[in-house]
């Protein structure tokens, strides 16, 4: 039973008279018929899906619309990039004034489909409302769902996709949804950034779905980073479906807020495709993250690798559930799972649930976890050169981390979150250990 | 040089057909079909059970019965059969020559003796040099129970259920259902329903049980449930090695085991509980077999130590976690499982580790083969509480794939609560190597031959880890029940 309280706070924000294209609008009413039926996840335990997430403070919270409208941010980070194509989705709105395309990628918005409207039918097809609550609530309330398509396979592209919550409405919710396609042959680095200018006491909901669409041959380098400091509510779903030897890789860090959940999932549909997932999350205080990471093979010779670390302090919580799922024909698989968690504080808790489901037999999977605190040797080693312990715990945290750092092999992004690492991990909680 | 074409690939192996299927024609008494208060009380009538007993029995029903009405049979395991209808199951059947109860082997039914016989469980007196004691549990009830005078003598307790209940009344109330309790879950209230008899065993503090105890199940009764339930307690300081066995015959529709197993290990106390599961694993086409539904658990105290040893080669269906409580300062918990799933077997099995004791460990190693058109699932829970300070846990999962219909699955769940623990798991899937298989054949042994000794030597680990002659009927079982899997 689908509470009524909450489907009447949520049919607020729904519009149905949008005018989006035909295609589009379909995806919002089936959305908003999968919402009616399901609501929002379970807080009790019973779904597989959502068993450690309390959803309880968001059936209780009541949030407001956001309208388009042009505010001066200040994006240093990215404000240096000028040649890198650029789109900002500031509350949920497409905003055309501060992004950059240049005319090597077409981008379009639902409103108003000509080049893109043969996407329309794919729409929606990698990222499905029935799969999961929260998508289905993000098709139903989506402001403004925009379509990109990169096509010039001559050079690498660049692409920044920076997902912004403005903190000018309180309570506010946003649902930023993306398509976007990647030419046969093309090569792309592609940056997502969740970027929260909330105060501490404005609770926000942002749920951000990308469709993400990889013709024949094509690759593309992701890299993802949520740092949030605020106590919003943020799930993110990426949805990719790859075609003939794509490529996908990926590279994530998440500092996260009160409640965040990233969500990746690739479908390896065409044979010789490969997709990596590795990631880096850190939690402190009351936080909680989760992450949901899974890759399904549907044809044979892909392969897959998933390798999440995490560093938990405070009384925060992590969660790490990843899952392989091979099907019957994909044969020659090779998927590999590893999940490290560095433990910090006596209250944090992680949870891990690296799960492999095969229904192929010539394959070759693996996968492991550990959770544990700082390894007394490498401390002791330190220390007995003269580094005080403090100093030795940040160093060990740091170069824990710095693996997955190094992987975004991005100047400007090592820079800043090397930056960011030295400023924070000093002040971890990491009270009441060792 | 033979060339690979005239590599032979027929081998002379016995049946293959499940040998222990025959029925025995013998007398049954049964209670009306279904279930309902009166059942329950039927039940604890036909046992002479004291009233604080069939009180227990009620409130476990009437739990049940709520639960059952919201649905809330469990629906989270990897496992697909239609629904039960718990109205058609007989929730009693009993051997009628029992209904006396015989006061030695030879007022026990020869027909009921030449099954045990034929099952080869050393049942009789004569076998007694065998070196085990053994209570044997025909459908409902126990038919005979062989205990040495010298353990007599030592004080150890060995029993079936029901005795234990009209002789051990204190220790019965204080134990039963302090590991499993009547709500656990759905099948273990059913089973504190209409449990209809089991095991129990006590060892007193600072003893060694010298021999290894033993029951042997066997559901005979077209139709019937059976629902046992074991309690073994090892007193402070005390040892005892247990094993399990057990069979059904050849039916075509499916039967229902919901059997609740509570381990209680006192103070620096140990149980080694092992188990060969040889159910009926349906037919080859997949229809009948039994739905293995079972709750095992035990509960460690400080210092104690717990070890879980399965072969799971039977049923159609297998839901069974094994779990340990440690909820003891130093206690240690083991799970070695070996799973089979051939046909259209379906397991879902593992086990759960609660850490609550400072400096707990538990080992998990767990080896699924999935053949046929089986599914084998691995579910494993290793949960770290606040106050389990330096507690380890390493878990090791291997699952092989043979043949491209069947499936496996691994789904671990780690919870840690507490920064100074250290847990690592590992895992892996795969099919037998064919550079292994290779090697075998080029030294003349067939691929049967050298699939078999592949997945022998890869179960290894586990299979040590049983009493000898059970794990002589281990590799024997595995070796029958994956005929006709490989080629």
């Amino acid at each position: 039973m689908v509470s009524d309280i909450i489907l009447n706070r949520f049919k607020n924000l729904y519009e149905p008279n949008s005018k989006f294209d035909k295609k589009i609008k379909e995806i919002k009413f089936d959305g908003w018929k999968n919402f009616n039926n399901h609501g929002l996840p379970p807080s009790d335990h019973t779904s597989e899906l959502w068993k450690y997430t309390n959803f309880s403070k968001l059936y209780n919270s009541e949030f407001s619309k956001t309208s388009k409208k042009d505010l001066e941010l200040e994006f240093t980070l990215f404000d240096k990039r000028k040649d890198w194509n650029t789109i900002y989705i500031v509350d949920g709105f497409y905003d055309e004034k501060k992004s950059i395309i240049s005319n090597e990628i077409v981008l379009e918005n639902a409103l108003n489909l000509k080049n893109l409207k043969y996407l329309s039918n794919q729409f929606g097809s990698i990222a499905i409302n029935s799969e999961n609550e929260m998508i289905a609530l993000n098709s139903s309330l989506m402001q403004d769902p925009i379509l990109v398509s990169i096509r010039n396979s001559n050079k690498i592209n660049n692409l920044q996709i920076i997902i912004v919550n403005s903190g000018e409405n309180s309570q506010s919710s946003s649902f930023p949804r993306l398509f976007v396609e990647f030419s046969p042959n093309t090569k792309s680095n592609i940056v997502e950034m969740y970027v929260n200018f909330a105060d501490n006491t404005n609770k926000n909901l942002t749920v951000p779905v990308i469709e993400y669409f990889l013709r024949e041959k094509s690759e593309v380098s992701h890299k993802r980073i949520q740092i949030d400091q605020g106590n919003s509510y943020y799930f993110q779903f990426d949805r990719i479906l790859q075609n003939e030897e794509s490529r996908f890789k990926s590279t994530s860090f998440s500092f996260s807020g009160l409640l965040s959940r990233y969500d990746i999932h690739s479908d390896l549909h065409g044979i010789n495709s490969d997709c990596s997932f590795h990631g880096l999350y850190i939690t402190d205080k009351n936080q909680h993250q989760e992450n949901e990471i899974s890759t399904t093979h549907s044809v044979e010779r892909c392969s897959s690798d998933q390798m999440f670390k995490g560093i938990l302090a405070g009384k925060s919580r992590a969660i790490f559930s990843g899952k392989v799922l091979v099907k019957k024909n994909a044969q020659k698989t090779r998927a590999f799972q590893k999940d490290l968690n560095f433990l910090l504080s006596k209250a944090a808790e992680v949870d891990t649930k690296p799960s492999l489901e095969i229904y192929a037999d010539d394959v070759e999977c693996s996968h492991g976890a550990t959770a544990g605190n700082i390894d007394k040797n490498m401390l002791f080693y330190l220390q007995s050169r003269g580094i005080n312990k403090d100093q030795a715990t940040s160093m060990l945290i740091r170069g824990f981390a710095q693996e997955i750092i190094e992987e975004f092999q991005d100047e400007l992004l090592i820079e800043y979150l090397e930056k960011l690492l030295d400023e924070k991990i000093p002040n971890l909680d990491i009270e009441g250990i060792m | 040089m033979p060339t690979p074409e005239s590599i032979s690939r027929t081998t002379d192996l016995p049946d293959t057909e499940y040998k222990w299927g025959f029925t025995t024609e013998i007398d049954t008494e049964l209670a009306p079909k279904g279930i309902d208060e009166s059942i329950v009380k039927l039940i604890s009538n036909k046992k002479g059970e004291p009233q604080w007993m069939l009180d227990w029995r009620l409130r476990a029903f009437r739990h049940w019965e709520k639960i059952n009405k919201d649905h809330k049979e469990p629906t989270w395991a990897k496992v697909n059969y239609p629904p039960i209808d718990y109205q058609d199951i007989y929730y009693y059947a009993a051997p009628k020559s029992m209904t006396n109860s015989p006061k030695s082997l030879d007022d026990v039914d020869p027909e009921m003796i030449a099954t045990f016989e034929k099952l080869g469980i050393p049942i009789h007196e004569r076998e007694k040099l065998a070196g085990v004691a053994v209570d044997a549990i025909f459908d409902s009830v126990s038919v005979a129970n062989t205990l040495d005078d010298q353990l007599k003598d030592m004080g150890i307790i060995f029993c079936s259920f029901n005795d234990a209940v009209k002789n051990h009344p204190d220790l019965i109330k204080k134990y039963l259902g302090s590991v499993v309790p009547y709500s656990d879950n759905f099948f273990a209230s059913l089973n504190s329903a209409v449990f209809s008899d089991g095991s129990f065993a006590y060892i007193p503090p600072g003893v060694r049980c010298p021999i290894e105890l033993m029951t042997y199940f066997r559901i005979n009764t077209e139709g019937s449930g059976q629902f046992e339930r074991t309690l073994i307690i090892a007193d402070k300081g005390a040892y005892v090695s247990y094993l399990e066995g057990c069979t059904a015959p050849f039916r075509k529709t499916s039967q229902l085991h919901a059997a609740v197993v509570e381990l209680v290990a006192l103070d620096d106390s140990e149980i080694k509980y092992s188990t060969v599961q040889n159910w009926f694993p349906g037919t080859k086409e997949g229809e009948g077999g039994v739905y293995n539904f079972v709750t095992k658990r035990g509960k460690a105290s400080k210092n104690s130590k717990i070890s879980w040893t399965q072969v799971e080669t039977g049923s159609a269906i297998t839901w069974k976690y094994p779990s340990v409580i440690l909820q003891g300062d130093n206690s240690v918990g083991e799970f070695y499982s070996v799973a089979l799933a051939n046909n259209y077997q379906q397991a879902d099995t593992g086990t759960k580790m609660i850490h609550i004791g400072k400096n707990t460990k538990s080992t998990v190693v767990s080896k699924g083969i999935s053949a046929g058109k089986g599914q084998n699932t691995y579910r494993g829970q290793i949960k770290i509480m606040p106050t389990a300070d330096g507690a380890m846990n390493h878990t090791q999962c291997d699952s092989l794939l043979i043949g491209d219909k069947c499936g496996a699955h691994t789904v671990p769940y780690i919870e840690v609560k507490n920064s100074s623990a250290r847990l690592e798991h590992e895992a892996s899937t795969s099919k037998v190597s064919a550079d292994q298989l290779f090697y075998l054949m080029s030294r003349g042994l067939s691929e049967e031959e050298a699939n078999h000794m592949i997945i022998t030597g890869w179960s290894k680990d586990v299979i040590k880890e049983l009493p000898f002659e059970f794990s002589l009927e281990a590799t024997q079982l595995l070796k029958v029940s994956l005929e006709g899997a490989v080629g």
